[in-house]
């Protein structure tokens, strides 16, 4: 079930309407929205019911034990376990074609061709979603930063909730446990953040994220080496915008039908193609997989607390393993070992830089100030340069079609077919919106809660309406759903 | 029941149930209007026992419930109006959209109905608004780079020759694309 569809929008509408009948009665308001989210998500194949369940249970069983068990080493052991279990999941399902196919190519350049054990193994989708919510929950028990719930359905709810369930944002247990334990409240600012936020995202995801993939990514990165080197240009653009509107705008419907029904996530994307470095990038882009990469990889290989080599070490490993969570596909890999190198390139030069210029502390005088902003807008431009050469391989569908893509920037003489006004405006578009001021939502939001029911009533309806009008026929797939 | 006469009741209890208290029942919240003037006799204060049925919660509580209660109704009267304006203006993208419900009568009926729907919408024009939009959105998608030049030309008293660039710039945007696809 879609977000953008008929299907949901009667389904929200069920929902909303029984789980806040329900807000007195805790426990029958969570087996409520357990039941609703097992809905959703048996509307796509109800065979993975019993895995999202066996996966819940798994956790809740372990955060329960760790609750429970006193001695350290037994915690450790049952995290460990089920952590193991969690992965043995997300490997058995996402990377046990790809592990195959691999090998299998591996015997045959070796000359060892065997007949292994293929499986026509059908993706879930979210399960690399709910697996990483679920190793989270049993960290922060195992941590200290979440206590061990007693409550089988909050371990459930958390691990389901419909809103997040098939493409995030990741929600950490620590953050989202604590609000099944009070009685929910919708106030005006949720309403009010919950609507700009639903229409925002249709509008990222219905309106720009369908037309760049249909009249321009897609055709564009079906056969590369028939395109000019304009064409090319725009259509890793596009795809930039595209991958964007589409993750962010899932994300921004998601956040805001949570709060519509009475829950908080946090942000998930701020403005990433304003960043004026791959780090600040990754600050602002999928903010919930970044923080969780950190907290539940990055700082457990040490951080960059062991020394330099080990720092560098750990940034890639981060990276590179961030790359094979995307999709089990050596493209993904070359987009994580990109980003990988070029964070740990970057904190080098960086401190190198650094060295010969320490701060000082006094006022900086114009030239200075001016040097500062022409490097802030080099930074700006290089980053995105760089995200975009990135997006090449994570878009291609093989790391040959990825190479034509690069090669192709050397032919500027075929002549572009598809650099056209309506899809340069798309871009120009989606893009100006990535320097407006940050708070602009806020700002929008605080406006819309004060309206009366009638006009809050109008500018759903016709937001709604008008984005339908200009949107193209049919709904593509969220691009994260494969993830 | 307004939040004022929430707050009386809550201060004619202060005394006995500490500042920090309000007085509440579980249906309070749900009676807007009804039932107040009765709330004051339901009470009972003998050693600091209440009357079967009420309860003690914060005030902040009482507060938060009341808007909350008043919010999800706003939002039940908004969402309702947002559909009907949907059901009036995109009945033809309603129509279309149901064709893809699972088969079965349920789905048939369904079908049925937003087709006749969508046809009276039709006869009354108001899916005009929706196909004028479409037309232009399309239009734009067709446009080409002298389009856009004489399109600017013509809002900004710049016009080039429409002889060069074969475009009649008095056409809005919306009908030079339509023109030239049919």
């Amino acid at each position: 079930m879609l977000f953008p569809t008929f299907e949901f929008g009667l389904f929200f509408l069920i929902v909303f309407a029984v789980s806040w009948e329900l807000r007195r009665e805790l426990s029958l308001r969570k087996l409520f929205l357990v039941a609703a989210s097992y809905f959703f998500y048996g509307w796509w194949d109800w065979r993975f019911l019993a895995l999202l369940a066996l996966s819940s249970f798994i956790n809740f069983s372990a955060g329960w034990l760790v609750g429970r068990t006193q001695t350290p080493l037994s915690q450790k052991l049952t995290v460990g376990v089920a952590v193991t279990l969690n992965l043995c999941i997300l490997g058995f399902f996402k990377y046990y074609g790809f592990f195959l196919e691999s090998l299998d190519d591996a015997l045959t350049a070796l000359g060892l061709a065997r007949d292994l054990p293929f499986l026509h193994v059908i993706l879930p989708v979210g399960v690399s979603f709910f697996t990483f919510q679920g190793i989270s929950y049993v960290v922060d028990v195992y941590r200290g930063h979440v206590k061990a719930s007693h409550s089988i359905l909050n371990v459930f709810l958390y691990i389901s909730f419909f809103p997040q369930l098939v493409a995030g944002p990741i929600v950490r247990a620590a953050h989202f446990l604590p609000q099944l334990d009070e009685t929910p409240r919708l106030t005006r600012a949720m309403v009010g953040m919950g609507t700009v936020l639903i229409l925002t995202g249709l509008i990222k995801k219905m309106v720009i994220a369908n037309y760049l993939a249909t009249q321009l990514v897609d055709p564009i990165f079906f056969d590369p080496s028939v395109r000019g080197a304009g064409d090319l240009l725009i259509g890793v653009y596009g795809y930039a915008v595209q991958i964007y509107c589409d993750f962010s705008g899932y994300s921004d419907i998601a956040i805001g039908i949570a709060a519509l029904l009475g829950y908080r996530f946090t942000a998930n994307f701020n403005q990433p193609y304003r960043s004026a470095s791959l780090q600040d990038f990754w600050r602002r882009w999928h903010i919930s997989l970044s923080s969780w990469l950190r907290d539940y990889l990055y700082i457990p290989l040490g951080g960059s607390r062991k020394g330099s080599f080990a720092t560098y070490r750990n940034l890639f490993l981060t990276m590179f393993l961030g790359g094979l969570w995307h999709g089990a596909a050596w493209t993904f890999v070359v987009w994580g070992t990109l980003h990988g190198t070029m964070l740990g390139i970057e904190r080098y030069l960086t401190r190198r830089l650094n060295a010969f210029a320490p701060k000082d502390d006094g006022t900086p005088g114009i030239i200075k100030r001016l040097s500062g902003s022409t490097m802030h807008l080099v930074g700006i431009i290089w980053t995105f340069h760089f995200v975009c050469l990135a997006w090449i391989f994570f878009r291609a569908e093989s790391i040959g079609l990825a190479w034509d893509y690069l090669k192709g920037f050397g032919d500027w003489t075929t002549p572009n077919e598809l650099v056209t006004p309506f899809l340069v405006a798309l871009i120009a578009i989606a893009m100006l919106f990535q320097f407006t001021p940050s708070r602009l939502g806020r700002w929008l939001a605080e406006g819309i809660k004060e309206f009366p029911s009638p006009m809050l009533g109008a500018i759903l309806g016709l937001g709604i309406f008008f984005i339908w009008a200009i949107a193209p026929n049919g709904v593509a797939p969220f691009i994260y759903f494969q993830f | 029941m307004t939040e004022e006469q929430i707050e009386e009741a809550a201060r004619a209890t202060e005394t006995d149930l500490g500042d920090e208290m309000v007085l509440e029942q579980d249906t309070i919240l749900e009676q807007d209007g009804a039932e107040v003037g009765a709330l004051p006799e339901h009470l009972e204060f003998e050693n600091a026992h209440l009357s079967e049925g009420w309860e003690s919660v914060p005030r902040s509580y009482a507060r938060l419930e009341s808007e909350t209660h008043r919010t999800t109704g706003r939002m039940w009267r908004a969402m309702s109006i947002a559909v009907l304006i949907l059901l009036f203006l995109n009945a033809d993208r309603l129509s279309r959209m149901v064709q893809s419900l699972p088969v079965g009568s349920w789905a048939d009926t369904t079908i049925v109905m937003s087709e006749a729907w969508d046809e009276e919408m039709h006869k009354h024009e108001l899916t005009d608004i929706s196909t004028t939009i479409r037309a232009n959105v399309e239009a734009f998608q067709d446009a080409n780079w002298d389009d856009v030049t004489s399109w600017i030309g013509s809002v900004f008293g710049t016009t080039p020759e429409p002889e060069t660039s074969g475009v009649n710039t008095d056409e809005p945007l919306a009908l030079r694309g339509s023109t030239r696809n049919s």
